[in-house]
Order: structure tokens, then sequence, then C-alpha cells
């Protein structure tokens, strides 16, 4: 009785573990991207053999006349943008049903790490939503060519991410690190309509922190503590975007520190810094500003306990939760000294659609295409990237408004034209976790000018940029 | 006993320790191999192509001072874990076997921080170590509890440690509760007839019958401590300023956050050789006192 | 039983024990409650709005009542019901294999003196120190890439069985060794049984305090396990209740109240393993068996 068990157990997993191997062979020949080993009967059904695929697509086929009919397949997208997800199954949900396509969406917030692990897994998603510097990365090799896409005309090209003048990246939302404001507070110390455009620089903001100081608001400056927003941010986006607000200027100043130039005779590094200590200043979490917690940073700035949270358009989902509709907000670009520079916000297209060329199946890919393109060209589309996902979008030809006050402002500045953007060039992957921590030990009084200043420098002597 | 042939022997061996050694190689031992052989080459982790570069990357780590400087951090770590857990969980299990009311009801409590991992024990941990200590009236007075431990390079070692304790001693506590109910009562017994009380029963009976459970539990502490990366991550992620960063943290950030994942994953061998030394070292010692007994 | 003759005891022995015992009790309980007090915040969070976790999270009650919202909010966002099964799945089989093959291997190696035998237990153990980063990439392109297994259950299942061996080998190694009697063995080899009838008959029930143990060290561990389970289960439905929580976690904040809720969920199926569990653990079945 007992051996017989035993050996059934054996047999068992021997069994299983050729099973598994098996099931997914078969899977792998109809769609990789789909493979599935456990339902290898309904995978079957999948590879496009016109006459199937169209018999069973006809019922949705007949709903939308233009739509083509993609019979059946599957994409995977991968989100790194976890705040649109659910708006993001919806809208792909809905376009699929139309195109008679699957979508399976998941989500990630390292980007970096589960590209890496699906790419050596050979299981990569069709559609890949990433932050620019894994299409730098990946592009060459992973990233189907973009360029002859119809949407490069309407805004692909200036924020869509090139590597070496070909576009991989399908430019999906505009963001833009700054001080996010709360106009009411403010108003409500100084008694007069606040207007960014007159603090601009780091001598009149200071003013206006002092006034507010004097008017009861003891601490008006939000102060993040994380890695990202110190270091990725505050650091990454203002000393080589604005050396001049054109890539050249960025590349030539971090060639220049390999040339051995002293970054402490840098203007926009003594410009950061100078923002720095009055953001130390008037930090409201400086008694322990290393303990600072986000969320009650979005309160903060949300109910007006303070006016200026040093951060970026991004906040909004996560703000809105304190928000009871009384206050007005808005977003301004850090201050400068460099009057070329003032008023300028920093805005890139955070983050980038990539499709996949390694596995992918030509039909998967012509599918991801066109479901680009809708969104750009179609009403529909055009209304779901806004409407839905609450972005900004980077096409020009989108007539929806945004849909949260903060981004509000930021298209201001976009139709303004009053927007730096420094790509293609950017940091190695690594730039904030090796600098944020000179950053953070700076804001707890561990350090000193001179140390972020060498450790940026010594940085740059091991790094290039791309 | 009977001698046993070839034939036999290797059956036995296959019917009785196949199934977990075929599992054991196909899935730790290819992989394990496989990634030895990364480590000679300057791969990104991304890229399709993979250079052969010889020992570049182990000579690389040993000149590496931000790894030793995690890797003697850790060890740090190790030492002051290895020993709070299982003090603690040791004391915790002869407490709640000693027949004390609702010991099962109590057991249970204990275990429970086991339970909580990921993004809730560093949100739950942060406001503790955050906003609770500090706010409490009558720690106000005492200078440790006036700051997010968190924010001060020493205290969130501390804290890391602290919390570790608490996770782990829970489970430790199974371990040593099942090596102490596992000691037959009958020995038990004897002495007490004999006259010894529970002082010396303790000493002379269950400790000597249960080391196996102390080489068990400090093994596992100490592996279990040597690899932490989820608690790091969770509670400190590192900081601040990347005081706290311990080895798993360190590797994974040069394999995956800067793109060398040859050199990461070399200093992972490097990593566990170090771990393996010391590991050896444990068992071994922990083997004499067994004979002693 | 145990419990009522400690009382006796206790009676018997005079005031002195009896302080003694309600000292230990108050110590007890004192520990149980600093243990504790992060699991209470979790179940007292998870019936707050969000506003009030960040803002309060000490206060117990959220203005505007129980948010017993988070709690449907959490099981259909995640699709509970799925995720459940999907954990159920591959904890159940995978502590099922752990604790049947991995037992009969401790006990060879313990047993026999086999060249074999003596190499298994040493690559097991060294095992415990390899660093899972170390074969995360590799497994991924072996099974992955090459074998094309992953996004199946199955294959999780398999592996899971594979890393875990180790741990549950050497659990129930030091057990065997030291509370196995090998009179026993003997005793059932004389009266003519093969080896496996052996094992099974004889040493297996012994184990039972120790393959409790091993049980609920599994059940904890996979049912709370991420990472694996997050490389080898990408597919949506294929998601474990772990991977399935991550859904509330966003790029800068969480969606707390939906999380806590969330974790309690997946949380109390483990306790009650736990308990129902404890009973075996609390046996002293050797001294009897010995006996007999």
């Amino acid at each position: 009785m007992k051996v017989k068990k035993a050996l059934a157990l054996i047999m068992a997993l021997t069994m299983a573990a050729s099973l598994a191997a098996c099931g997914s062979d078969t899977a792998t020949e109809s769609t990789p991207a789909a493979a599935e080993p456990e339902s290898t009967v309904a995978e079957e059904a999948a590879p496009a053999e016109d006459t199937e695929a169209a018999a069973e697509g006809t019922e949705e086929a007949a709903a939308a006349e233009d739509a083509t009919d993609y019979g059946g397949i599957t994409l995977t997208v991968m989100n790194s943008k976890p705040e649109i997800q659910d708006a993001l199954e919806a809208v792909t949900a809905a376009w699929g049903e139309t195109h008679n396509v699957t979508f399976e969406v998941y989500e990630t917030d390292s980007p970096s790490d589960m590209l890496a692990q699906r790419y050596a897994a050979g299981d990569p998603p069709v559609l890949a939503i990433v932050d620019p510097s894994q299409v730098t990365e990946m592009g060459e090799e992973r990233f189907l060519d973009l360029s002859g896409e119809d949407w490069v005309a309407d805004g692909g090209d200036t924020m869509g991410t090139k590597v070496n003048d070909v576009l991989y990246g399908f430019p999906l939302c505009v963001e833009a690190p700054g001080m996010v404001y709360n106009k009411t507070a403010i108003e409500n110390i100084t008694g007069e309509e606040f207007v960014p455009e007159n603090y601009t620089s780091p001598e009149a903001f200071e003013e206006l922190l002092a006034t507010l100081r004097e008017g009861g608001m003891e601490n008006p400056v939000i102060l993040n503590q994380e890695d990202w927003s110190l270091g990725g941010h505050l650091l990454g986006s203002n000393i080589y975007v604005f050396q001049d607000g054109t890539p050249d200027g960025a590349y030539a100043f971090v060639e220049d520190l390999k040339n051995g130039a002293d970054i402490m005779e840098n203007e926009m590094f003594q410009n950061l810094m100078q923002d720095y200590d009055i953001f130390i200043e008037y930090n409201i979490n400086k008694d322990d500003p290393l303990a600072a917690d986000y969320d009650l940073n979005a309160s903060y700035i949300a109910e007006g306990e303070a006016a200026f949270w040093i951060n970026g358009t991004w906040v909004w989902p996560d703000m809105s939760t304190y928000v009871d509709g009384t206050m007005d907000y808005g977003v301004m670009p850090i201050p400068k000294t460099n009057a070329d520079m003032q008023g300028k916000i920093y805005a890139f297209a955070s983050k980038q659609i990539a499709i996949d060329k390694e596995v992918a199946t030509e039909e998967q890919q012509a599918a991801a295409k066109d479901f680009l393109n809708w969104l750009v060209y179609s009403e529909e589309g055009q209304s779901a990237l806004v409407n839905d996902l609450e972005i900004v979008v980077a096409f020009t030809n989108n007539p929806n408004e945004p849909t949260n006050p903060v981004n509000a402002v930021l298209k201001t500045y976009i139709d303004a034209g009053l927007t730096v953007d420094s790509a293609p060039f950017s940091t190695p992957s690594d730039q904030t976790s090796v600098l944020a921590p000179h950053m953070q030990a700076y804001l707890a009084g561990q350090e000193t000018i001179d140390d972020i200043a060498a450790a940026i420098t010594e940085y740059w002597q091991t790094h290039d940029p791309s | 006993m009977r001698k046993e042939s070839f034939w036999t022997k290797t059956k036995l061996f296959l019917i009785f320790a196949g199934p977990s050694m075929l599992a054991f190689t196909c899935f730790v031992i290819f992989p394990f191999i496989y990634g030895i052989y990364l480590t000679l080459t300057s791969w990104d982790g991304i890229s399709k192509t993979k250079e052969f570069v010889g020992l570049a990357n182990y000579i690389t780590t040993f000149q590496d001072e931000a790894f030793w400087t995690s890797i003697l951090l850790t060890f740090k770590y190790v030492v002051c874990v290895v020993i709070l857990v299982n003090v603690i969980a040791f004391l915790l299990a002869i407490l709640l076997t000693s027949g004390i009311k609702g010991q099962n009801f109590l057991r249970a409590g204990f275990f429970t921080p086991n339970l909580i991992g990921g993004i809730v024990l560093g949100f739950i941990w942060t406001f503790i170590f955050g906003r609770v200590l500090p706010n409490l009236s009558f720690l106000e007075s005492i200078p440790i509890f006036q700051k997010s431990w968190l924010s001060d390079p020493n205290m969130a070692f501390w804290a890391l440690v602290l919390v570790a304790t608490w996770q782990q001693s829970g489970y430790m506590l199974l371990i040593y509760i099942a090596g102490i109910v596992g000691v037959p009562k009958d020995y038990i017994e004897a002495a007490s007839i004999d006259g010894a009380n529970a002082k010396q029963i303790t000493w002379y009976i269950r400790l000597p019958l249960m080391m196996q459970s102390f080489v068990i539990c400090l093994f596992l502490t100490l592996t279990s401590a040597f690899k932490v990366y989820d608690l790091n991550l969770s509670l400190t992620e590192g900081g601040p300023y990347g005081t706290t960063k311990m080895a798993s943290m360190t590797i994974f950030d040069t394999a995956f956050t800067a793109h060398q994942y040859g050199l990461g994953q070399a200093q992972a061998i490097v990593f566990f050789v170090i771990m393996l030394v010391v590991a050896v070292i444990q068992v071994f010692a922990g083997k004499s006192k067994e004979v002693e007994a | 039983m145990s419990e009522k003759k400690q009382e006796k005891a206790v009676r018997v022995g005079g005031s002195k024990r009896t302080a003694a015992e309600i000292t230990k009790s108050v110590l007890a309980f004192l520990l149980f409650i600093v243990y504790m007090i992060p699991f209470l915040l979790v179940v007292v969070n998870s019936f707050k709005r969000k506003i009030s976790i960040v803002k309060t999270p000490l206060q117990v009650l959220d203005e505007e009542g129980l948010q017993f919202v988070n709690y449907s909010n959490a099981y259909v966002d995640m699709d509970f019901l799925q995720a459940f099964a999907n954990s159920l799945i591959v904890t159940g089989c995978s502590v099922a294999l752990l604790i049947v093959l991995s037992s009969m291997c401790a006990y060879i190696l313990v047993r026999k003196n086999y060249l074999a035998c003596k190499i298994s237990f040493l690559l097991l153990i060294s095992y415990m120190v390899v660093p899972f980063q170390v074969i995360m990439i590799p497994l991924l392109s072996i099974y992955g890439s090459t074998f094309n297994m992953l996004n199946s259950r199955l294959t999780l299942i398999v592996m899971n069985f594979g890393f875990g061996t180790c741990f549950a080998m050497f659990l129930c190694h030091g057990f065997i060794k030291t509370g196995v009697p090998l009179a026993l063995e003997e005793a059932a080899i004389i009266d003519g049984c093969g080896p496996i009838q052996t094992f099974f008959k004889i040493v297996l029930p012994l184990l039972k305090p120790i393959l409790s143990t091993v049980a609920i060290l599994q059940v904890l561990g996979l049912w709370n396990d991420y990472l694996l389970p997050s490389l080898v289960l990408v597919r949506p439905k294929l998601h474990t209740l772990p991977i399935a929580i991550r859904t509330f976690v966003g790029t800068f904040s969480s969606d707390y109240g939906n999380m806590m809720a969330a974790l309690v969920m997946t949380v109390v199926p483990v306790i009650i393993v736990y308990i129902a569990l404890q009973k075996y653990i609390i046996g002293g079945v050797v001294a009897g068996a010995v006996k007999s």
C-alpha cells in the first residue's frame, strides 16, 4: 500500500515535470507571448489561420466594421505606471473587443528589473510601458523601430525616445519635476494674487517664503526624503538639463567634468545648492528631514499647511485624497539664477511605450502599432488618454484639456513653449542610487557642498551618459 | 547488519532521495553552475551578447570598498540578530511550554509577525519608529526616542535588528518548542522521581537532548540573517543615505540597478563562499557539542 | 490534561509557586502584546479610509465608521477568489510534496552511510547559504527561455519543492537522528517489513511533531512568498495572493486601506492552519512509541 503511494507520488512528480515541459512546447509554436502550458487546447486555437479566426470573430467584426480583426491574439502589456492600471485595463479591453484581441496587463514598479527578467525568461511583454532610460538601454536590441509611424509627425518625434536617431519609444505622457504649489494657501497670507512668474529667481522666491513665514506659515516648503526625489529629480533634473536647456549643454557639462572642470564653479550647480539651502531652511520636515513621510507631505500641500512641494506633476493621484475642493493648485519651475533659464520647466515624456521585436509575432506587432495609432488619432483614444488615464499627452493634435489643476498648469507651460528637455541625454540608471545618499546626507547636516561636488565629479569619471 | 549489494543501495537511494535530489539538481545546481559562468562575462543583464572577461569581475569585487563595507555591516547585523533571536526564542519557548494558561493562544500571537511582510511591514514600522515612539510622552525625555530611528544611521541599524528579532523569534520559537516537547517524557519523569528539581531537569536532561534544535535554529538564523534583503528593502531601503545597505542589497543593486550583472553575480559568489565558511564552522562546532551530550 | 495537572501542582506548591506562575503569565502576556501591536495596527487600519490611516494611524475608529468597503474593494480588485485558489493550489501541493519526499530523503541520509548520501547532504545544506539572487536570472533563462515552462502553477510547485526540500530535509534530518529510536526500525525489519514499509509504518508517524513544524513553516513561507511566484507566474490569471496585493501598491504612495484589508484576508487562513496543526506539535509521541 504505502509503497504504491510513494511510487505514485514519484511518478506524479516526474510526469508533472515532463507535462509542464511538453505543454509549453506546443504553446510556443502558436503564440509565444501568450504561452500558457495549462491550457494548451485553448491556445492552440490562437494561431492566425485566417479561416478559423475569421469565423470566430464575426460577431465582433460586425460591430466595428472598419476595425481590423486580429483573430483572437493576445497582447501582453507591462505597465510601470500603477496609478493608471485600472483605466488602462478598461481602455485596452474596449479596444480589444472591437479588434478581437485579448489584453493581459500586468503592473510593476521597477520596469528595469522586470523587463530584464522577462527578456531573460524569453517571455517579454508585447507592449512595455517603461521609463525613457529603458528604451535607451534596450531599444536597439529588443524594440521595434517606430520611426515610420504616422504619429511621429504629431509630437512623437520631439517627445519619443530615440537611440542613434531611431525612434523606439511612443511618448505616453508628459510630466515635469518642479514645485507644486497651493495657490489658495499662499494668497490667503499675502493677500494678493499669486503669480509664479514673479518668483523665478532664488532671491525673489526666498523673499516670498520669508513673507509667508511672517504671515504665520512657519515652514512653507515641503522637501521629500526619498532618493528618487532628491537624487533623481532635484539633482538629476536640474544640473544637467538646465545647463543651457539643450542636450548639447548637458553632454558638454559631463564632458567638462571628465576633463577636470571644477563643478563648484558651475553656475547650475551653485544655483541648485543655493535653492537646496533655501528649501532646507524653510522645510516643514526640518526637525527630522529624513523621516519625512510622503503621504503626510501630500496632505500638507493639499490642505495648505505648506505652500510648495518640491516634487512634480505626477502628485495628483496621491494628493487628491486630501483635496476638499476649496483650494487651487499648480506647478512652477524651481528658481533659477540664469535669466535664460528662468520661468522654464523641464517637461519630458516620462513614460514611453515600446513594442517588442524579439518574440512578438508580426501580427502582434501590427496590432500593437494599430492600438498606438488609435490612441493618437481616434476620438475615443484621445479622450481615453486625457480623461481616463488622466495624463498630459505629448501629441499636438489632442483637443482634450487636462483633468487636474496641476496638469492644467503644466499644459500652459507646454503651449507657451516654456519647456526644456535634454532628450536624448540620459544619465546611467544608477545615478540616483549613487548620488542621492549624498543629497540626503547634506539634508541631515552630515555632508557639505564639497562632498556632493566630489561625489558628482567622481561618479562621472567612471560613467558615461547615453 | 547484512551487506547490501550495489544495486540495492542504488535502488534505496533513488526511491528515498531521488525526487528531492532530482528537483534540487534541476532548480538549484544547474542554475548555479550557469550563474558561475555568468560571473566570467561582462554581461549587463539586458543585452544579448555576453563577452567573456575571465576573472576580471572577481578582481573588481575584491577591490570594491563599498562591497566589503556592506559585508562588514552584514556581519555585525548577523551577530546581533543571531544572538537576540535565539536567546529570546529559547526563553519564550521555555515560558510557553511551562504550562501557563492559554499557551496555545499565546503561541499563535508570537507567530503573527511572520505574517506581515513587504510594503505593509515597511509602512507599519516606519510609522512606529517615526511617529509613535517620538510622540509617546513618557519616552520624550529619552534622547533615542526623540527622532525617528530610521533617520539616524546607527539607530536605523538597530531598528533593522529589532524588527528582524521581532519577526524571526516567533519562527524559531516553533522549532524550539518542537525540540522541548520532543524530549521523551519518560526521561523527565525518571529524573523527577530521582529527586531532580526543575532547574536540574532543564540543565541536565532537556538542554543536552535538544542540542539538535539549537544547531538547527542557529544555522537558520545565521543563514537567513546573512541573506537579509526584503526587510532591508522595505524598512530602510539602505538609508539613511546608504548607511544600512547589507550585502544582498549591494549585490542586487550592482546586478540590476547599475546593470553590471556579471559583477553582481561575482559578488554574490564571493558572498556565498564567505557564508559557506561561517556555516560550516558553525555546524561543526555544533556537532562536537552533540557528541559530548 | 496537562494544564489541570499543572494547576494542582500550583496549589500543592503553595504561594511561592503561585507567585512564580503569575509572574510568568504576566510576562508572557506583556510580550504577547508587544509582538501583536504591529498586527493589531494592520487590523485596526484595515477598517479605515486612507486619509485617516495616514493622519491618525493610532486612532481605532474612522470618523466615518468602520470601512468594511476596504474588504469588498480588496476582494474585487485583487480578484480574491482566483488568487486564493492559486495560492491554495501552489502552497498545498508544494507542502504535500515537501513533507513526504523530504522526510524520505532525510531518512535515507540519516540511516545510510553511502557516499551518495554524504554528498547529497552536503549539497542540500550548502544551498541554504546561497542567496536566491545568484540563481534567479539563470533559473529564468533555463526554464523560461530554453524550456518555456513559465506561467504554469505546476512549474512553480515543482520549483518550490526543489528549493524547499533542503530546509525540510534539514529539519527532519536532525529530528530523525535524535528522536527516532533505531530499535523500533530494527524490530520492524525483523518482523519482515521492507525499508519503504518501515519508513511509512514506523518512522513517518514518529515524525509528526517535526513534520507539523515543517508544514507550518513551509505553508507560512510559500503562502507569503513573493519573489519566485512573481517571476514564474506573470499572467494576471495565475497570480497568487502576495502578487495580487501588489495591485494596491503605487509608484509613490499606496492604497493602504485596501492593502491592509487584503493582508488580513491573506493572513487569516495561515493562522487557522497554524492553530489546526498545533496539537500535533505538542505531542510527546516519541516517548509513547518507545514504551509500546
